[in-house]
């Protein structure tokens, strides 16, 4: 009888929280733009355009050093629980760790750390006639911000890095963001970041 | 655009203990006073079940059988916006709108009069007459379109029944209980100076501004004699029957305690004046009223201006309403030139002064860049942004507006469904990361305008946990300065513009 019940139970949570795969579109085909998020889809990298920006990449200027570690994330999963129904969509995504020192101090550094999945994982993705954009977590200033990679035919290799100004999240309270203190730590507009591994 | 939230709860906190002042006090003559409140129903705890077993009554299935016009159900009442009604008897009356969900003419208020056991509750439906609506179009001054009013009244049960109709067509002019009522439709001056409900000096030489409410008193007399219509618990009036109250009295649907009694009766009641609240107004008539008011065009006009400069922030106002369809602004917000602290976005902020606060916010006015740094229509935080407001304000869904200016076009997101769009505010604060990632694959800042308004009616439609949020998109036509609502084509594949005529 114990078996029975712990049988139907794992049977219905399967059931309320399947994650099957119900379609896949292909992240290079613009036709495709409006079906990436669609329930239970798998949203694929088909042409495998993210492998042209996994590395590490390095800006140095200024007395600022800051150093930008892209790695793959295959089928991230996103989702949400609303009234019992989950409600769910893969990405073939990058994610991104960052190293920031300014003036001989280091103010982060996860470039070797393993990622926590959380809610406010650094992530991009790459789709049709797009560049590579995602959001960033600014890990001193606590601030979700929105960027853009684009890939450069140069060698060595380079990538424009730039974290835009807009469409930002802060994390802390507002009386945290004091006037005369730049909202996010990690420089902003473009940079001209160099490969180094 | 982002929602500055620690100054939204210091106002609430602050304004819910000064609400009782915000009454709209009215004078009558020098010796007879009234007052009028608009109130919530969360301020009348103990109405809170009666209005519950209110909407749960269906109308009875013959009376279906009487008219093909299409009833708008009890259950879709307004209860955030309730005129109270009160005068010397002590008795107060509590007039309802209720949201007309069928997109008629047709406006309804459901009025619950107090008595010494219960309440008496009816609905009063007004049909009007197309060309009397062309008329109040065309008049940005919503509070005097009653003075003139053409159409047809009827009065209801809540259980549908017909008391009284001056539609000839559908009904004959008195109930099954044998009963006329004639209703006085008229104009109650009161005094508005300065911004501010004058409570205490009536209407006389320091009264600096006028407004002007609706007030309609009606009275139901025993004629005798039933209709040949009449299906009721109650058919059979007669000749014979006693007028209970000493000046008429009022027929309706009996609440005896918190529990409505099927049936039409007749009763006393000692305050039978109720407020008319007129329909709530089409998204499309509120944003052609919104253009004939100069500051808000100015405003709209100088964000235009701001949004053409190159490596520039985002700037706004605060808009809030006031009786008499005014608006006041809010002084300017901008985001910071440096990117310093909140950052080059702007905020919403409300204010906390008497005259505007979160009570009476009922929009935003604000530009984004056109140089591929921020969205050329709205974002997702503008959604959550005019969530917030609705969640707060105490102004009915129609009042709701936000507007974005860009180099690329103006557009207005109105609020249709306020109640939707409150029930889905946490939901969407408590999930941001996963909509914002969501909202990024339809929506990019690189795309051009046509991609993007396409891209955000995806977000809105296709999102099946958010039900479509409760809210239109529409855009501002340039060259002819004229609306047009913005929706999916049946394929999801392009943007149909529905001009508003």
């Amino acid at each position: 009888m114990k078996n029975i019940l712990t049988l139907t139970i794992i049977i219905i949570s399967n059931i309320v929280y399947s994650q099957s795969i119900l379609s896949t579109t292909s992240l290079a085909n613009q036709n495709d733009k409006h079906n990436h998020t669609k329930q239970g889809n798998y949203a694929m990298d088909t042409a495998n355009e993210r492998e042209q920006y996994v590395g590490l990449w390095r800006y140095q200027e200024n007395g600022i050093l800051f150093e930008l570690k892209i790695e793959l994330n295959n089928q991230r999963l996103n989702s949400m629980q609303y009234e019992g129904q989950l409600f769910y969509y893969y990405v073939d995504e990058v994610i991104l760790k960052y190293k920031l020192v300014k003036n001989g101090i280091v103010l982060h550094d996860n470039l070797n750390s393993p990622v926590i999945v959380g809610d406010y994982v650094s992530y991009g993705s790459k789709t049709a006639n797009y560049p590579l954009d995602g959001r960033i977590l600014d890990y001193t200033r606590n601030v979700f911000g929105s960027f853009t990679i684009k890939r450069l035919n140069t060698t060595p290799e380079k990538i424009i890095f730039n974290l835009g100004e807009f469409n930002y999240k802060r994390l802390n309270p507002d009386s945290f963001y004091q006037a005369g203190v730049k909202l996010f730590s990690i420089p902003t507009g473009d940079l001209e970041m160099v490969k180094i591994d | 655009m982002r929602v500055l939230k620690i100054p939204l709860l210091i106002t609430l906190f602050f304004l819910i203990g000064c609400q009782n002042d915000e009454l709209q006090e009215k004078i009558v003559s020098s010796t007879q006073k009234h007052k009028v409140e608009q109130k919530s129903l969360k301020d009348f705890p103990g109405l809170i079940p009666v209005v519950e077993n209110m909407k749960k009554i269906r109308p009875k299935s013959n009376v279906y059988a009487r008219t093909t016009e299409t009833f708008l159900g009890v259950e879709n009442v307004i209860t955030d916006d309730i005129y109270v009604y009160s005068d010397s008897t002590g008795y107060k009356t509590y007039s309802f709108k209720i949201e007309n969900i069928h997109n008629t003419l047709k406006f309804e208020n459901l009025h619950l009069i107090e008595t010494e056991t219960g309440f008496i509750a009816y609905i009063m439906s007004y049909d009007p007459d197309p060309s009397w609506l062309e008329e109040k179009k065309s008049d940005p001054h919503e509070e005097v379109y009653m003075t003139n009013y053409v159409g047809e009244i009827t009065k209801y049960s809540l259980e549908r029944e017909v008391i009284y109709s001056t539609d000839q067509n559908n009904y004959t002019t008195n109930s099954s209980n044998g009963t006329i009522v004639e209703c006085t439709i008229s104009m109650v001056p009161f005094c508005f100076g300065n911004g501010q409900h004058d409570h205490t000096n009536g209407i006389d030489d320091t009264c600096t501004a006028l407004d002007y409410m609706v007030v309609e008193t009606c009275t139901t007399y025993f004629a005798g004699g039933s209709s040949s219509n009449g299906d009721s618990n109650n058919a059979g009036g007669s000749t014979n029957n006693p007028d209970p109250c000493p000046s008429g009295g009022t027929t309706g649907t009996v609440i005896v305690g918190t529990q409505p009694i099927s049936g039409v009766s007749s009763g006393c009641a000692p305050n039978e004046t109720v407020v008319v609240s007129l329909d709530s107004e089409k998204p499309c008539e509120h944003l052609k009223k919104n253009d004939l008011n100069l500051e808000l065009q100015e405003k709209i006009s100088s964000l235009k201006t701001k949004a053409a400069i190159q490596d520039g922030v985002e700037a706004g106002y605060t808009m809030y309403k006031h009786p008499g369809s005014l608006f006041s602004f809010s002084v300017e917000y901008t985001g910071d030139p440096n990117g310093d602290a909140k950052g080059k976005e702007v905020l919403l902020q409300v204010g906390t002064s008497s005259t505007q606060s979160i009570l009476n916010v009922v929009g935003f006015v604000h530009c984004h860049l056109d140089d591929g740094s921020t969205f050329k229509v709205f974002s997702f935080a503008d959604l959550i942004a005019l969530a917030e407001i609705a969640n707060f304000s105490t102004n009915p869904s129609s009042d709701f507006v936000m507007y974005v200016v860009t180099n690329s076009g103006t557009f207005a997101m109105k609020v249709n469904d306020k109640i939707l769009l409150k029930s889905k505010l946490n939901k969407m604060n408590e999930n941001e990361i996963y909509y914002e990632s969501r909202f990024k694959y339809h929506v990019k800042m690189d795309d051009d305008v046509d991609d993007q308004k396409l891209g955000l009616l995806k977000f809105i439609n296709e999102a099946p946990e958010l039900d479509k949020l409760g809210v239109d998109l529409f855009e501002k036509d340039e060259s002819s300065n004229s609306w047009n609502k913005l929706t999916l084509s049946r394929n999801g594949l392009t943007t149909i513009k529905i001009p508003c005529n």
